[in-house]
């Protein structure tokens, strides 16, 4: 009786253990909540100029990192380079990796970079998320370090846009170096261009209603020319770029991180 | 010697059964290696890469990779859609008319950009009222945004919700092979059937 109460004890601290290896290996990803609401975006919800209404949902506070996709390689052999069909990732995928499970010569710590959307998606299904909205991330992309939505300062707008014009010749450097904004996320700006779930629904005005000579310009980039808030360059930028992408592609600089719906029995419980 | 690799073999396997009942998402990859398998022999540009279940207006559930092996017309579309569906169906129904295809040699499969909204049975009452050849054509809808999403995005297909109820997109229309190849794409949106696919269509056929 003794011997085995001590025992049944390190069972069930076994077990424990187990299932938090198995269960928590999921969520261990940190995720912040953010309240959304009324947005003005710089894609009017309406194509004309009402702004976007944003649910309240859970975003990634750091981007996906090189040692997390190991990771998720390693739990998903389907996703390793070299097994994934052509239509999900194109030649491109990890092509910087040194072999289809080592990372080397990029840092452990850097965002992954080379990663197709389908690709991106399924690594956030595995987090039991799927990539964030254009709308959820550009919402917490407004904000600095101190203001939910610091669009109107130019001085912090001249700041955002210096990234694009720095040389991209080496890849981009570790999460988490420069502080977190408001709503406590890291790294939306001047480190790498991230996925949103909606790439493929970036544009204005350009749809089947539209005929004709528009129609060929349809998806160009011109899309950009009818936005609304035509100050924030560094956004447009962004948004141009994904416009521009097949699912199937990665870019050296283009990583993503994920966002989740808030589970009803979840709200309120931050970083669960 | 025999005894102790047997032995090891029963661990071993033991073991590995135990890891996938343990391990999330382990299994159903597991489970999908018959599939996986049969797929290995597509070329490396297939369509078919991707994998999509759907359910049909009939309320089946099918991949739509199960459609390989004869040539499919596919695009994506919407059921509250008033202007450029309509148009596009009927240019889909003209395709067919032209050229007389028989039962089971070519199949159009239209998959909904709304799965909030399009059901089987609002699927079917479509089909009705187009009055859709239920010999060639295939309605269908897949789970959920992230799938639909995967799916437009692999057709090429760009689609916007508009707040007003809308859904703003292109049609698209592409002509696949019997293995899941591009062979053909229509982005023309008129009544009539696009002479260009029709051709391209017509020698898929022969």
């Amino acid at each position: 009786m003794k011997l085995a109460a001590p025992l049944a004890c390190r069972c069930g601290a076994l077990l424990l253990w187990l299932l938090w290896g198995v269960v928590g290996s999921a969520w261990a990803a940190d995720y912040r909540l953010l309240a959304g609401g009324e947005f003005r975006s710089v894609l009017p919800a309406d194509g004309e100029r009402s702004a976007a209404s944003i649910q309240p949902f859970w975003l990634r506070s750091t981007p996906v990192s090189n040692a997390e996709y190991l990771a998720f390689l390693q739990a998903h052999p389907q996703w390793r380079r070299g097994a994934v069909p052509g239509v999900l990732a194109s030649a491109d995928y990890l092509a910087l990796w040194a072999g289809p499970l080592r990372f080397s010569p990029l840092q452990a710590r850097a965002p992954v970079t080379q990663v197709s959307w389908h690709a991106a998606q399924a690594f956030c299904v595995s987090e039991q998320a799927r990539l964030p909205t254009w709308y959820e991330w550009e919402f917490a992309a407004a904000a600095d370090e101190l203001r939910a939505d610091a669009r109107g300062d130019p001085v912090w707008l001249a700041r955002i846009l210096a990234w694009y014009s720095r040389p991209a010749n080496q890849p981009p450097q570790a999460i988490g170096l420069q502080p977190a904004n408001y709503y406590g996320i890291h790294d939306l700006h001047e480190l790498t261009w991230e996925w949103v779930e909606d790439f493929n629904g970036l544009f204005v005005s350009a749809d089947s209603r539209t005929q004709g000579e528009q129609k060929q310009l349809a998806f160009c980039g011109g899309a950009a020319l009818s936005l609304s808030d035509k100050n924030n360059y560094a956004v447009l930028i962004r948004l141009s770029l994904l416009a521009a992408m097949e699912a199937n592609q990665g870019g050296n600089y283009l990583g993503f991180r994920c966002a989740r719906d808030p589970v009803p029995h979840l709200s309120g419980v931050p970083n669960e | 010697m025999n005894r102790v690799k047997r032995l090891r073999l029963a661990l071993h396997g033991a073991l590995l059964s135990a890891v996938l009942l343990v391990t999330p998402g382990v299994l159903p990859v597991a489970q999908a290696a018959p599939v996986n398998a049969a797929l290995a022999s597509l070329p490396a540009d297939s369509l078919y890469g991707l994998a999509m279940p759907l359910t049909d207006a009939q309320g089946t559930r099918f991949d739509w990779r199960e459609m390989a092996g004869k040539p499919l017309l596919v695009t994506m579309f919407y059921g509250d859609c008033a202007s450029a569906c309509p148009v596009l169906m009927q240019s889909l129904q003209r395709t067919i008319a032209e050229l007389q295809p028989e039962a089971g040699a070519l199949r159009v499969l239209m998959v909904s950009l709304n799965p909030q909204h399009d059901t089987p049975a609002s699927l079917a009452h479509l089909s009705h009222m187009h009055q859709l050849d239920q010999r060639f054509f295939r309605l269908a809808v897949a789970a959920d945004e992230g799938q639909t999403r995967a799916m437009a995005a692999a057709l090429q297909i760009k689609y916007r919700a508009l707040d007003n109820g809308e859904i703003s997109h292109n049609t698209r229309v592409t002509l696949l092979n019997a293995d899941g190849q591009v062979t053909a794409s229509s982005t023309l949106l008129k009544p009539v059937a696009d002479q260009a696919l029709l051709l391209a269509v017509r020698q898929a056929l022969q």
